[in-house]
């Protein structure tokens, strides 16, 4: 009788754990739920009902700027913004980005956790924390910078999706500390007897170190991926023309000049943008969580 | 000879080059400044690759140089700037403002404006003015020409062939006209003044020396104020535009001494803490209740579960912010339309100060809790059973095993990351400038600042978005301010999480 009783207990607990869990998840992701529905549905206010009496694909087709006939007035609709470049956009931006830091920082970070030299342990603290200083403010700077760059080479100038990779270039010492993290891990024996062999200091760095380190090496490029995909500040000073801006800015401008009437298409926009960042993030979420949390904080 | 010291000798050879040709290029410029870096920056080149033992500044040299680039040199400037008046009407360098200056006209005789019509045949252009006394008068010239003065003649007709070109064009070509001068019979001289007239424009300062400018027609003498950064009387009037200058540690003293700037500065700094303390203090809050909740083993799902609370923090930030700009506006967002449905009065949700504030808070909650929850969640695995096991056997009950091992274990290896997260949060101008934009408005404020401005976003909008103009000056002082905040914090955490401990850094 009373086994049975606390068997029962236990299972009211857990289905009320269950049930609790549930309506906060619904809660949570309400947002997420909302802009899905929006995504789909022919009412294109802001307020629109949750769930529609009727779904449609025009503004997907709006997005994927595949023209379609208006339901109200029967006109012709094509889309005059460049949303899906703006995407693309980002997306060639954010992989150029992790590709170029990822060069950069890897062999500073082998240096820092081989080399044993005067001033290390001052140069790491000092990089880490004039990292520290708002982007926002050297805003000025960045953009005579590349204004003044743009005079010789206006490929690298502003408005250019080069010079804001180059600017980007300036935030190597988070991704130095990451990578340092993980070469520390990797024992030394194993160099020393490559150098016993007569391998020099770079090729035990290439031959050796780079193919154990192809793991962390992914992870810190996807995480630069992600946090230049959602950048915000940086494009929106330095680039200008409407063919030029990332995802990010654009969307902005695009949901900023008003909410009516484009509410649908910024839901299909906000659901392309979400999940490639989404998906990546999920893949490399137990090494963002675990080695990685010194000061992973999203930016 | 190895294989690397020849690739090496290409490299330097390579560099060499390039140094000489940009230093060529940038002296020619006259940008002696970026001369000096670029210079300075192949010396520190060629030293790290010609001395034998700095291989590892020769591993670090592509992080480093960019780093010096694009995070030291901008950083230089905006501390630089901090201590100038650089703002809206004093961009420009004293020397710039001087020719600018001396470049300007005024028109001394407002009978002598004249209409004109420009002709072109190929390369030659025809003038055709009517002076005031209804006489024509015609000169002929090309904008390519040495001689800078034209005499025009009484001549009978203009040009039968052509039509005169539109003021559009005239005016597209008038950087050009505007060095000309073109000479009447009567001895007078006539400039370009607009793009269908010209007139008696002649020059409204002489230089008396490189700071000291003469105004012709009043016999002013106008000094150069290094302190104002503005030419000035000694009657105390300027001419504008002002330059910049070095005003030391004003910028430093108008925050603490201008009552308008002193109460929205405090303002905002204690609305920033406030911020930044209850984002980490509810985060972390959500994410360890959460984490307890779901560290159960019975519960089944689990996985789902982790994944699922795990949605908000995987979206990037701008998108959720501006999806709930628009589920919370006043008007037509969803939220005040379900309100609507249940017979409650609309809110404010972003226009009210009170209100803001809780949106702003409340929507940083949602992006942010996952992350203290997956944070602790590895907390939580990592405490050892058998600690458990040993307080149940002393008679602990849950409440007791909690307080006594599971905050304590949690909280210090949370520590530096709270102060991490606190630090971002100090900072987070996305979180606030997307969702409300600092807004709503403070009254009465002279500076533009909201309710909800954090001190980033506050200097953002001093810089980049004021009604009376830019202030890069103070802006970037305040800056400077933050900095020094977020440093000795990133010190604090570096010290706390062992990294300051000569064996912890390995």
């Amino acid at each position: 009788m009373s086994a049975s009783y606390q068997h029962r207990r236990q299972a009211m607990v857990q289905l009320s754990k269950h049930l609790l869990l549930m309506t906060f998840i619904l809660l949570i992701l309400f947002p997420v739920l909302y802009i899905f529905s929006m995504s789909l549905n022919p009412n294109v206010g802001i307020g629109a009902d949750f769930i529609p009496e009727s779904w449609t694909l025009n503004h997907w087709r709006f997005l994927f700027g595949i023209p379609f006939s208006d339901p109200v007035t029967g006109k012709e609709v094509l889309s005059s913004f460049p949303i899906l470049k703006w995407f693309f956009n980002s997306l060639k931006i954010s992989a150029i980005s992790a590709l170029l830091m990822l060069t950069l920082s890897t062999t500073s970070a082998y240096a820092i956790s081989r080399f044993r030299f005067k001033g290390r342990q001052t140069s790491i603290l000092a990089l880490m924390i004039i990292q520290m200083f708002p982007n926002i403010m050297a805003m000025v700077a960045f953009y005579l910078m590349l204004d003044f760059i743009g005079q010789y080479l206006p490929w690298l100038g502003t408005d250019t999706h080069w010079g804001l990779i180059l600017v980007y270039m300036g935030g190597t010492p988070f991704n130095i500390w990451l990578i340092k993290g993980y070469f520390d891990t990797i024992p030394k024996s194993l160099e020393e007897s490559a150098m016993m062999d007569g391998c020099s200091h770079f090729q035990t760095f290439y031959k050796i170190i780079l193919p154990l380190c192809a793991p962390i090496l992914a992870v810190v490029g996807l995480l630069t991926f992600i946090n230049t995909f959602s950048d915000f500040i940086l494009p929106s000073i330095l680039l200008k023309s409407q063919d030029q801006l990332t995802f990010a800015v654009g969307i902005q401008i695009f949901i900023s000049e008003g909410f009516a009437g484009r509410w649908g298409p910024f839901a299909a926009a906000c659901i392309l943008g979400a999940f490639p960042i989404s998906a990546v993030f999920f893949t490399i979420q137990k090494y963002i969580v675990s080695g990685l949390s010194v000061g992973a904080t999203k930016g | 000879m190895t294989k690397i010291n020849f690739s090496l000798g290409l490299f330097l050879t390579a560099l060499s080059l390039l140094a000489g040709v940009s230093v060529y290029f940038l002296i020619s410029g006259g940008y002696f400044i970026v001369t000096g870096i670029v210079a300075l920056l192949f010396l520190g080149t060629l030293f790290i690759f010609l001395k034998k033992d700095l291989l590892h500044y020769r591993f670090m040299y592509p992080g480093l140089v960019t780093f010096f680039l694009f995070m030291i040199l901008p950083i230089c400037f905006s501390i630089y700037v901090g201590f100038t008046n650089l703002s809206t009407g004093h961009f420009l360098s004293p020397q710039q403002v001087h020719r600018l200056l001396l470049e300007e006209k005024w028109l001394a005789d407002t009978s002598s404006v004249s209409p004109f019509l420009l002709y072109k045949n190929n390369d030659q252009y025809t003038i055709v003015v009517k002076t005031a006394d209804a006489v024509s008068y015609q000169g002929t010239f090309s904008l390519s020409q040495e001689d800078s003065s034209v005499s025009l003649d009484i001549t009978g007709n203009p040009p039968q062939s052509l039509s005169p070109l539109p003021t559009a064009e005239v005016f597209a070509e008038r950087k050009e006209l505007e060095r000309f001068e073109w000479q009447l019979p009567s001895g007078k001289t006539l400039r370009y003044f607009r793009s269908d007239q010209l007139a008696d424009l002649r020059p409204r300062f002489k230089e008396v020396s490189s700071s000291e400018l003469l105004e012709i027609e009043s016999q002013v003498l106008f000094k150069a104020d290094p302190e104002k950064g503005q030419y000035r009387s000694s009657e105390g009037d300027s001419l504008a535009p002002g330059f910049y200058v070095n005003i030391g540690l004003q910028n430093f003293k108008t925050i603490w001494t201008s009552p308008h700037i002193r109460s929205s500065f405090f303002k905002v700094s204690l609305w920033t803490l406030i911020w930044a303390t209850v984002s980490v203090l509810s985060t972390f809050c959500l994410g360890m209740i959460l984490a307890l909740f779901l560290n159960d083993q019975k519960l089944k799902g689990k996985r789902l579960y982790r994944v699922l609370l795990v949605v908000p923090y995987s979206i990037p930030f701008f998108i959720s912010a501006l999806i709930f700009k628009g589920m919370l506006n006043q008007d037509f967002g969803v939220l005040n339309e379900g309100l609507k449905h249940l017979g409650a009065p609309a809110i404010p949700w972003l226009t009210d100060p009170f209100w803001a504030k809780i949106s702003a808070l409340t929507v940083n909650l949602w992006l942010g809790f996952p992350y203290m929850f997956l944070l602790i969640t590895g907390i939580l695995q990592s405490i050892p059973k058998s600690l458990y096991e040993a307080a149940s056997i002393d008679g602990a009950n849950r409440w007791q095993s909690f307080r006594r091992i599971t905050l304590p274990m949690i909280l210090s290896a949370i520590t530096p990351l709270l102060i991490g997260s606190f630090a971002f949060n100090l900072n987070n101008f996305v979180g606030i400038y997307l969702l409300t934009g600092g807004g709503p408005p403070i009254k009465n404020a002279i500076t533009p600042v909201g309710e909800t401005d954090i001190l980033i976003s506050y200097t953002y909008r001093l810089a980049f978005e004021g009604s009376q103009g830019q202030d890069f000056g103070l802006a970037s002082s305040i800056s400077l301010f933050i900095f020094v905040i977020i440093a000795l914090l990133t010190l604090v955490n570096f010290k706390l999480s062992g990294m300051m401990n000569p064996q912890e850094v390995r």
